[in-house]
């Protein structure tokens, strides 16, 4: 059980699974922190929704390595481009500032090349130009769609020759 | 994030728990942070991606993000070499100060050896550094390498084509005389493969007729201005066969050396505007960017021409312009070199009413300039503040000053 005089927070993610954590690792973890501190009595267990327990695990993973000085060492590599946004958006929830950082450096560093058609979809955003403004802006900018290493827009693939 | 926000979101997940997959919209808070990593060329593309983010660059909070992140690059800080005049009592005295540490506050009065002050005497501080060595340069050709902190020097050779002092017999009108009138110093670089420091310039000729004398002929033989380039390891000049646009302005400042190419900028070459000139010291090739005068009309007075600087700025070539009808620096940046379109400028600053006169950029992107109290003083681009370096034109007058980097590799 817990309370808030021991030094383990228990932390219920989505699937059910309790994770109990070090006082100072949930205190990185700001709205954890502001629902302990609402919550002046002892709180049993704190549900962190939105938060997989394969993210807690990365989330401890990150931590160990933060606190033995080794932050760089941390990589979310094996994490494909979706697994990378859901943990982002965990992290986010949990405002976590440092790993929020290097989560969204990561999401820059995979989407640096990438073309707009890809970068709509990764954010869930619609375009919201008509015909004529899309083709102004893009004339505009046209010179940063160019490079070997650009992405090609799909729709601009059909009309290659 | 607040409580209250907290149980929205248990809300929002509550209603599709059904659901393995979160919902895909990410929240700007999120999407402005990830975009104010990526590099320029990546948010000028994804501008296209919808309405909002067309209009990033006129968002405060987002620029604001982003200018801080770029600005805050990890880089040594500068050093300055103060080269003053004061007056001590009743004589006047020259005295070279450096100027070291996060802001400069470790001010030492340097002890320069004769041989060296000899030739500080020929060259002044004008010049170009690198990896803290200096190169400076004269007016007739004479280049010395520096190390101020080790005080070792090394004078360059001259050149075969530097010496050529030419009577030519002219068929109509007797003779005519050749010899190299300007030696400019456009670049000063570093080729990492080869562990050599190499020095680019042109040699410009006057051609002195000992009567009327239609030197037509000239223009099309090998005397028409001539680039050289220099190599350490060799201690040799070396023609190159290049026309490359070159400027009368060669100063500390109005080139720039990064990653192996060589910048320096020309207010006007020939019928082609303001651009920058990148030489790759590698293959010896070089690439002309002109520069829009939507991105930086300074160059259209031509009354007094402004003040330019060429800076590093987060591994991008920055161009910093001062306009002194409204006091401001504007700041911008190179991300494609050859490609006029792919100019953005960053940042302007000001109006700076305090200003007297600007000097130059440092290593990180700070602006030194005078201030209208004599103070030199020194703009931080990041926080745009001000901050004085320690030294005051009071008795004194600072007649040369150049501000470089530490050395980073073994020299």
């Amino acid at each position: 059980m817990a309370s808030s005089s021991s030094n383990l927070i228990s932390l219920k993610t989505s699937d059910g699974t309790v994770f109990k954590v070090e006082r100072a690792l949930a205190k990185t973890m700001k709205t954890v922190q502001a629902i302990i501190e609402e919550a002046d009595a002892n709180i049993y267990m704190i549900p962190i929704h939105n938060v997989f327990s394969h993210h807690m695990d990365m989330i401890i993973d990150y931590y160990k390595l933060s606190v033995a000085g080794k932050s760089k060492e941390f990589s979310v590599e094996k994490l494909d481009n979706d697994e990378l946004k859901d943990f982002l958006l965990a992290v986010h929830y949990l405002n976590m500032e440092d790993l929020f950082e290097v989560l969204t450096q990561a999401v820059a560093d995979r989407l640096e090349k990438k073309s707009v058609g890809y970068v709509r979809k990764y954010f869930g955003i619609e375009n919201d130009f008509t015909p004529e403004e899309y083709a102004a802006i893009r004339k505009k900018n046209d010179w940063a769609f160019k490079g070997d290493d650009i992405e090609p827009e799909e729709d601009e693939e059909k009309q290659e020759e | 994030m607040e409580f209250h926000q907290h149980c929205i979101l248990q809300k929002r997940s509550m209603a599709s728990t059904n659901e393995k997959v979160i919902s895909s919209y990410i929240p700007d808070e999120i999407s402005y942070s990830i975009l104010s990593k990526l590099p320029l060329k990546s948010l000028k593309r994804f501008k296209c991606v919808q309405k909002s983010w067309s209009l990033l660059c006129e968002n405060h909070h987002f620029m604001n993000m982003f200018l801080n992140r770029f600005l805050s690059y990890n880089d040594p800080t500068s050093l300055i070499l103060l080269r003053v005049l004061e007056n001590i009592n009743v004589t006047c005295e020259e005295i070279f100060y450096s100027f070291s540490g996060e802001r400069f506050e470790n001010k030492v009065k340097l002890d320069w050896s004769s041989s060296l002050e000899n030739h500080f005497e020929i060259t002044g501080l004008f010049g170009q550094h690198l990896n803290g060595t200096l190169c400076l340069y004269g007016d007739y050709g004479e280049i010395v390498l520096l190390n101020p902190t080790t005080q070792t020097m090394k004078p360059l050779p001259a050149s075969e084509a530097q010496s050529v002092e030419l009577s030519i017999p002219d068929e109509a009108f007797g003779y005519v005389d050749l010899q190299v009138e300007y030696c400019l110093v456009h670049g000063f670089g570093y080729e990492p493969v080869i562990n050599d420091y190499k020095v680019i310039r042109i040699l410009i000729y006057n051609l002195q007729s000992s009567a009327q004398s239609d030197a037509d002929w000239l223009s099309d033989t090998n005397f028409n201005p001539i680039w050289e380039i220099y190599s350490l390891r060799s201690n040799s000049w070396r023609k190159l066969h290049v026309n490359m646009p070159y400027t009368w302005e060669c100063t500390d400042g109005a080139q720039v050396y990064m990653d192996g190419v060589c910048h320096w900028f020309c207010r006007s070459y020939r019928n082609v505007g303001p651009c920058l000139v990148s030489f790759y010291l590698r293959n010896e090739e070089f690439l002309v960017t002109l520069i829009p005068s939507d991105i930086d009309n300074c160059f259209d007075f031509d009354v007094q021409p402004s003040w330019i600087n060429l800076a590093v700025l987060n591994e991008y070539i920055a161009l910093i312009s001062y306009h002194k009808e409204t006091t401001t620096f504007h700041i911008s940046i190179l991300s494609e070199f050859g490609m006029k379109e792919s100019w953005t400028k960053l940042l302007i600053v000001g109006p700076l009413s305090c200003v007297q006169c600007p000097i130059k950029v440092g290593t990180k992107g700070e602006i030194f300039f005078i201030r209208k109290d004599a103070e030199l003083v020194w703009l931080d681009l990041s926080t745009q503040m001000i901050a004085e370096v320690g030294y005051k034109e009071r008795e004194a007058r600072i007649t040369e000053i150049i501000v470089y980097k530490e050395s980073i590799l073994p020299n």
